[in-house]
């Protein structure tokens, strides 16, 4: 069991798709402008790279080597427009919450890396795993950053489907002149905090580190 | 199974033709399944939005719709056009013709007595459409409120227009000055002088902020013959 274990431990933190496979970073710069949106994100991406590395890898030994790409495309679309056309008919209103995510899920280099790199070469079930801990790995990263941002650019949290946000900078501190910092709302402001991400990941576990 | 080579021309195409046999049939499958309730999901939506525009919440949208909402057409003159559900009307299509052959619809809102018109908006956003529906008052300039809704802005920036917070800004702005000019206007949050007429936009999203002052100026002056018609008549 402890390699299944690791399968969803091990991206969490020293194979992180984000700060160490420096993959699905274009999503994470644009949707982590609050945490709501964050969350949301990273369950949808978790689904998707579980459900489509489950069934690359069952169909693995009959994919043509030559076109396992467009194998591979043709898989993560039919999966992401199949689960739109099921959240329009069934709740509608959350489909029209998700949008745009659905189609960033598609062009998430996290959900084809993965397809490549794991379950090409591996069993169904492992892959599944591996799919539901890159994704777990991104949704941390995602969050992390999401809170950040929200925090400093509009002085709130907010949670999927909860209209109501909470308001974490008092009343008081906005009249002797505290202002949120405009950056922060930008994806400008995500790839600096990325970037200090990865710098702090890799300080602190020194087989990251790159000696050669 | 060993023997089979998966790298020969045939295999390949023969796979990728069943691959897209099965994946085309199943979505279109899909689709047309679905297809009904999505159509109902999207009247609800629409019907619902035409009601929030007005503030009214109730719980049955189709039946209220049906009773409180008339829906007509007018044209460029302001003359109503007989025999034309407004609600049937496409409102993107009609915007694409020439002016002079151009529905544009109206949905009358009668409560107590008074009545409410509500007009269709549709405009571009920074990736795509943005539409919705702003409902006036009697005297025809006042906004009683109003319901936006977009394909794909960004959440948490552009498509926080479709939020409480944003649309409650709306009621109560006229639209016109004394003098009957266009003066309603989106500013960049923070810098909306707070008049009768200004309204605070969104930071971060003035692509959009731009593209609900074009929505807003391009389809409400459409209806000023059909508001001058209505002044007169009374």
């Amino acid at each position: 069991m402890s390699a299944y274990d690791k399968l969803i431990t091990d991206p969490l933190s020293v194979n992180n798709p984000i700060t160490v496979q420096i993959l699905g970073v274009c999503s994470a710069l644009a949707v982590t402008s609050s945490l709501a949106n964050a969350l949301v994100m990273g369950v949808a991406v978790t689904l998707v790279t579980a459900m489509s590395n489950f069934t690359i890898s069952a169909m693995r030994n009959y994919i043509p080597g030559r076109i396992r790409m467009i194998v591979q495309l043709v898989v993560i679309a039919f999966l992401v427009t199949l689960v739109s056309i099921a959240l329009k008919a069934f709740v509608y209103d959350l489909s029209k919450e998700l949008s745009v995510y659905v189609g960033l899920i598609i062009t998430n280099c996290i959900v084809m890396g993965r397809l490549e790199a794991y379950a090409m070469a591996n069993k169904p079930i492992p892959s599944f795993l591996d799919g539901i801990g890159n994704g777990l790995g991104y949704t941390v990263i995602l969050v992390i950053v999401g809170v950040i941002r929200e925090i400093f650019g509009s002085g709130t949290l907010s949670l999927p489907f909860v209209e109501q946000k909470l308001h974490l900078i008092p009343q008081a501190l906005t009249d002797i002149g505290y202002q949120n910092n405009g950056i922060m709302v930008l994806p400008v402001a995500s790839i600096f905090l990325i970037g200090i991400l990865v710098w702090i990941h890799r300080s602190r576990n020194s087989e990251l580190v790159d000696i050669s | 199974m060993s023997k089979l080579n998966t790298n020969s021309n045939g295999y390949t195409i023969i796979f990728l033709v069943i691959m897209v046999v099965i994946v085309g049939g199943f979505l279109a499958g899909a689709s047309i399944v679905t297809k009904p309730i999505i159509d109902k999901n999207i009247e609800l939506d629409n019907k619902s939005k035409i009601l929030k525009s007005v503030q009214y919440s109730g719980t049955e949208v189709i039946a209220d719709y049906n009773s409180k909402i008339e829906a007509l057409a007018v044209n460029a003159k302001g003359e109503i056009i007989e025999g034309v559900n407004g609600y049937d009307l496409i409102v993107k299509k009609e915007y694409k013709k020439p002016e002079s052959e151009r529905a544009y619809p109206v949905f009358i809102y009668t409560d107590g007595g008074k009545k409410n018109y509500i007009l269709p908006l549709i405009g571009l956003g920074l990736w795509d459409e943005i539409n919705g529906y702003v409902s006036f008052n009697e005297d025809l300039k006042t906004i009683r409120g109003v319901a936006f809704d977009h394909v794909g802005e960004t959440p948490g920036l552009g498509a926080e227009i479709t939020k409480d917070w944003f649309q409650d800004q709306f009621k109560g702005k006229t639209v016109y000055d004394k003098e009957g000019n266009y003066v309603l206007t989106v500013y960049k949050k923070g810098k909306s002088p707070e008049g009768e007429s200004d309204i605070d936009g969104i930071s971060g999203a003035t692509l959009t902020t731009d593209g609900m002052n074009a929505m807003f100026s391009n389809c409400i002056p459409n209806y000023m013959n059909y508001f001058k018609t209505l002044k007169t008549s009374k």
